[in-house]
C-alpha cells in the first residue's frame, strides 16, 4: 500500500542512511589524524613485505598519529599513473621515479619540492656513492634522494670460459679483449649459434643500456653534452663506440639477430646461452640462484671494460617529494629513515638492487665477491642524463639504436639524423 | 488510441528509461571529448596548468616525421587487412553454412581467437614469429626456407602483426557472415538454380548482393577498429624496429604518456578522428551505390 505515510516512511529511512553516513564520514575524518601518501615502484614480493611490515609500521611507530597510506606504481605504467594523480590533485606525498630523469622532468615543472634545506646539514649524504647523489641533482638542487641502483658490470660464465680454454679469473678488460673472448666463447653448432659469446641485444632499451651506452661511456662521452644543448656521440669517437658494438653482431658474429633463444626470459648467462653479458647486478644474480642454482658458483663478475675510461650504465630509483604536499617535514622524516643504511640496503636487496652507499661495502649481506664487484662498480656507473626532454628523445635514441642494430640505416647517417632532430628538440624551450 | 497528454506521458517514460545511457553518454564520452578538444590548443603536461597556444600543435603536426609514419603505417595496416578480414571470413562463414558434423566444435574453434585477450595472444605470436625457435620459421625451415627475422625485420615486422591481426577478427566477422547467409531466403538460390545458374553466378548474383549490408557493416567496423590498432604493437614492438611498426594512435600513447605532451596528444587524436569520420562517409557513400 502506497500512499503519503509510505512515502514519508521511505524518506525517512533515506535521510536516516544520509545522516549516519555523514557522522561516520566526519568521525572517520577526526579518527584519521594525519595521512602520509607514498607512491612506491611495486616490483618483488620482498620489496612490498619490507615496506609494508617494517619501514612504514616502524616510520608509524616514530610519529604517533600518523598513517601512511602506500599507493603501488606499476612500473611499466608508472608515467599515466603519476600523470592521472597529478592531475586529478591526488599526487602522494611523496614518490618513487627514475634517477636522474625524473628529478630533472618533475623539478624543472617545480612539481616536486626542491630538498636543499633539508639535505644542507643532513649528515646522510655523505656517505651516498658521488655518482648517486647527483642521480637525484638537477640545476644544482637537490630533487630526490637516490634509494636504489640497477648497476651494470660484465657477467661471465666461468665454466665456458674454461670450455674454450681461457682464465676464468681473467675475465676482458679491454675492448680488444673483449672481443677475442667473444669471438673464443661463442659455440656453433653447423651454422647456428647455440651459444652467444658475448650478448647483444639489438632492440628497446636493452640495446644501449646493457648494449652500446657503456662503450660510449667508456669512450668518455655522453648521450648529451654537458650543456644537454645537443647530442654527446656525433663525432668520431661516438661512432666508434657505437659502430664496435654493431661489429660484434655483424662482423665477429658473437651472437644472433634476436639472440639465442631459451627456455626462460632472462640474462642469457643465466641460460647458458651467452658466455658474457653486461646486466644488472641484482637481476643476474637472482636469477641464477632462481633457474641455475647447481651453476651459481659459476657465475663470475667483472668490472666493466675500459677505453678512455672504466664506465658502465647505472639506473635506479630516487625518491621525491610533492611540492604541494601538505606535510613536508614529516615527509623529510620519512625519507630521512628510509636513507637510514640498514633500512636502504634492505630494501635494495629486497628489490633486487644495490643500496648508493658507501659503507655497505662491509655488510656481510655483500660479502660474495660478485657483490663486491658490483658495488665497486657504481663509482663507474653513468645514467640517462638528467633532462626534462628525457621523455622526448629517449624513443628517438632507441630508434636509432634499433635501426643501427637491425642494419636497417648505416651507423654515420642514423646518428646524424638523430642527431638533427633531438638538437631541434633541445633547442626548443 | 489517445493522441494528447497519453502521448506526452509516453514520451516522458521512454525518455527516463534512456536517460542513464544519455547521461552516462554525455558525462564519459561527450565531454571528455570536448575536454580533449579544448585540451588540443594548449600546451599540457599534466604537471603544471595548460597554456593556451591556438593552431600550434595542429601546425606541428604537419612537421612531425614520426607522426606521418605512424600513419602511413596505420593506413597501410587498415587497409592490407581489410580484404583478408573481408574474403576470408566469408569464406569460413560459408564452409560453416554446411551440414556437417561437429559444427558447433568448429564455429567455437573459430570464435575462439576473438575472446582471448589481445595482449595474451600478442605474447604467444611473440614466441611464434621468435627468429630461432618460433613455430613460422620451424615450419619454414621444413621447406628449406631459411629463418625469417619476422619482427626484427623492419620490411616483415608490419605485414607479421597484420597476420596476427587478421587471424585474431576473424570469428567476429565469420559470425556476423553465417547470420547474413542464414538470413537469405532460400527460395531466391533455388530460383537461381531452377533457372540454370552455376553455383558461381548464384553466389555473385544472388548471395553476394544480399549480403552487402553484412559486408558494409564488417568493413565499417574493421576499419575503425584497425585504425585505432594498438594493443599488439605496445606489447610485441612497440612501434620498432626504428619505427616500422609504429601507428597512429601508438604515437597518440607516446606523446600523452611517455614525453608528457597531452596537448600535442589530443591534438594528433582529433587528427586521427577526422580520418576515421572521412572513411566512414566515403564507405557511407560508396555503399549507396552498390547496396542492394
Amino acid at each position: 500500500m502506497s500512499g503519503k505515510y509510505g512515502n514519508a516512511r521511505k524518506t525517512a529511512f533515506l535521510t536516516l542512511i544520509l545522516c549516519f553516513g555523514l557522522l561516520f564520514g566526519v568521525f572517520g575524518q577526526a579518527m584519521a589524524a594525519t595521512t602520509l601518501r607514498v607512491g612506491v615502484w611495486a616490483t618483488a614480493p620482498e620489496t612490498r613485505q619490507f615496506l609494508e611490515e617494517e619501514l612504514m609500521p616502524e616510520f608509524e611507530r616514530q610519529n604517533p598519529g600518523v598513517k601512511v597510506e602506500i599507493m603501488w606504481l606499476d612500473v611499466s605504467k608508472i608515467n599515466e599513473q603519476l600523470m592521472a594523480a597529478f592531475a586529478a590533485g591526488m599526487a602522494p606525498d611523496l614518490f618513487q621515479g627514475g634517477i636522474m630523469t625524473f628529478p630533472a622532468l618533475y623539478g624543472s615543472q617545480g612539481t616536486v619540492m626542491n630538498l636543499n634545506k633539508y639535505v644542507e646539514n643532513w649528515p646522510g649524504k655523505d656517505n651516498f656513492y658521488d655518482s648517486a647523489w647527483r642521480a637525484g641533482i638537477y640545476k644544482g638542487n637537490v630533487y630526490g634522494l637516490t634509494v636504489s641502483l640497477d648497476v651494470r658490470p660484465l657477467w661471465y660464465r666461468k665454466d665456458f670460459f674454461v670450455e674454450a680454454g681461457l682464465d676464468p679469473e681473467t675475465p676482458p678488460t679491454t675492448w680488444e679483449e673483449l672481443r677475442e673472448m667473444a669471438i673464443k666463447l661463442t659455440k656453433r653448432q653447423g651454422s647456428t649459434i647455440t651459444r652467444a659469446g658475448y650478448w647483444v641485444p639489438t632492440t628497446s632499451f636493452d640495446s644501449m643500456q646493457s648494449g652500446w651506452l657503456p662503450f660510449l661511456f667508456q669512450q668518455g662521452l655522453g648521450l648529451l653534452n654537458e650543456t644537454q644543448t645537443a647530442v654527446g656521440f656525433d663525432n668520431p669517437k661516438g661512432i666508434e663506440a657505437i659502430t664496435f658494438y654493431h661489429d660484434l653482431l655483424w662482423k665477429d658474429h658473437v651472437d644472433v639477430l634476436g639472440g639465442v633463444p631459451a627456455a626462460v626470459q632472462t640474462v642469457p648467462v643465466i641460460t647458458g646461452t651467452a658466455a658474457m653479458a653486461t646486466s644488472g647486478s641484482g637481476v643476474t644474480m637472482r636469477d641464477m640462484m632462481r633457474y641455475a642454482p647447481e651453476k651459481f658458483d659459476q657465475l663470475g663478475a667483472a668490472p666493466p671494460t675500459a677505453r678512455e675510461q672504466r664506465a658502465t650504465f647505472f639506473g635506479g630509483t630516487t625518491l621525491m617529494m610533492n611540492s604541494k604536499t601538505e606535510n613536508p617535514d614529516l615527509a623529510w622524516k620519512l625519507m630521512e629513515l628510509w636513507a637510514q643504511p640498514e633500512n636502504l640496503t634492505k630494501y635494495a636487496v629486497a628489490d633486487n638492487q644495490l643500496p648508493p652507499l658507501k659503507n655497505v661495502k662491509d655488510d656481510p649481506v655483500f660479502a660474495d665477491p660478485r657483490w663486491r664487484v658490483a658495488l665497486e662498480t657504481i663509482e663507474y656507473g653513468h645514467p640517462w642524463p638528467g633532462s626534462p626532454k628525457h621523455g622526448e628523445y629517449r624513443m628517438k635514441f632507441v630508434a636509432m639504436s634499433e635501426a643501427i642494430m637491425q642494419n636497417i640505416t648505416p651507423i654515420e647517417k642514423a646518428i646524424r639524423e638523430t642527431a638533427e632532430e633531438v638538437n631541434a628538440m633541445l633547442s626548443n624551450k | 488510441m489517445p493522441y494528447g497528454r497519453y502521448r506526452k506521458d509516453q514520451v516522458r517514460i521512454a525518455y527516463l528509461f534512456i536517460a542513464p545511457a544519455i547521461i552516462g553518454l554525455l558525462i564519459f564520452t561527450f565531454l571528455p571529448v570536448i575536454s580533449a578538444l579544448l585540451m588540443s590548443f594548449t600546451e599540457y603536461n599534466v604537471l603544471t596548468s595548460p597554456k593556451w597556444i591556438g593552431l600550434e600543435n595542429y601546425k606541428r603536426l604537419f612537421s612531425d616525421r614520426d607522426f606521418a609514419q605512424g600513419l602511413k603505417n596505420t593506413l597501410y595496416y587498415a587497409l592490407g587487412t581489410m580484404p583478408a578480414k573481408v574474403f576470408l571470413s566469408l569464406f569460413l562463414a560459408f564452409l560453416l553454412n554446411q551440414n556437417v558434423k561437429g559444427l558447433p566444435v568448429f564455429r567455437g574453434l573459430y570464435y575462439a581467437p576473438e575472446v582471448t585477450s589481445m595482449v595474451a595472444v600478442s605474447i604467444v605470436w611473440l614466441y611464434m614469429y621468435n627468429p630461432q625457435v618460433g613455430l613460422f620459421n620451424t615450419i619454414l625451415r621444413k621447406f628449406g626456407i631459411p629463418n625469417q627475422a619476422w619482427l626484427f625485420n623492419p620490411k616483415l615486422a608490419l605485414p607479421s602483426l597484420m597476420l596476427m591481426g587478421v587471424w585474431k577478427n576473424l570469428g567476429v566477422n565469420m559470425i556476423i557472415y553465417l547470420a547474413a547467409l542464414q538470413g537469405i531466403p532460400r527460395m531466391y538460390i533455388e530460383a537461381a538454380e531452377l533457372d540454370g545458374a552455376t553455383g558461381w553466378q548464384v553466389f555473385w548474383k544472388v548471395t553476394w548482393p544480399l549480403l552487402s549490408p553484412a559486408t558494409f557493416f564488417i568493413i565499417v567496423t574493421n576499419l575503425i577498429g584497425t585504425i585505432q590498432v594498438f594493443d599488439q604493437i605496445y606489447v610485441m614492438t612497440n612501434g620498432g624496429p626504428a619505427n616500422a611498426t609504429t601507428t597512429a594512435v601508438h604515437q597518440i600513447y607516446l606523446r600523452a604518456f611517455q614525453q608528457f605532451h597531452m596537448g600535442y596528444a589530443s591534438a594528433m587524436a582529433f587528427c586521427l578522428s577526422i580520418i576515421i569520420f572521412a572513411l566512414t562517409a566515403l564507405n557511407f557513400k560508396i555503399r549507396k551505390a552498390f547496396d542492394y
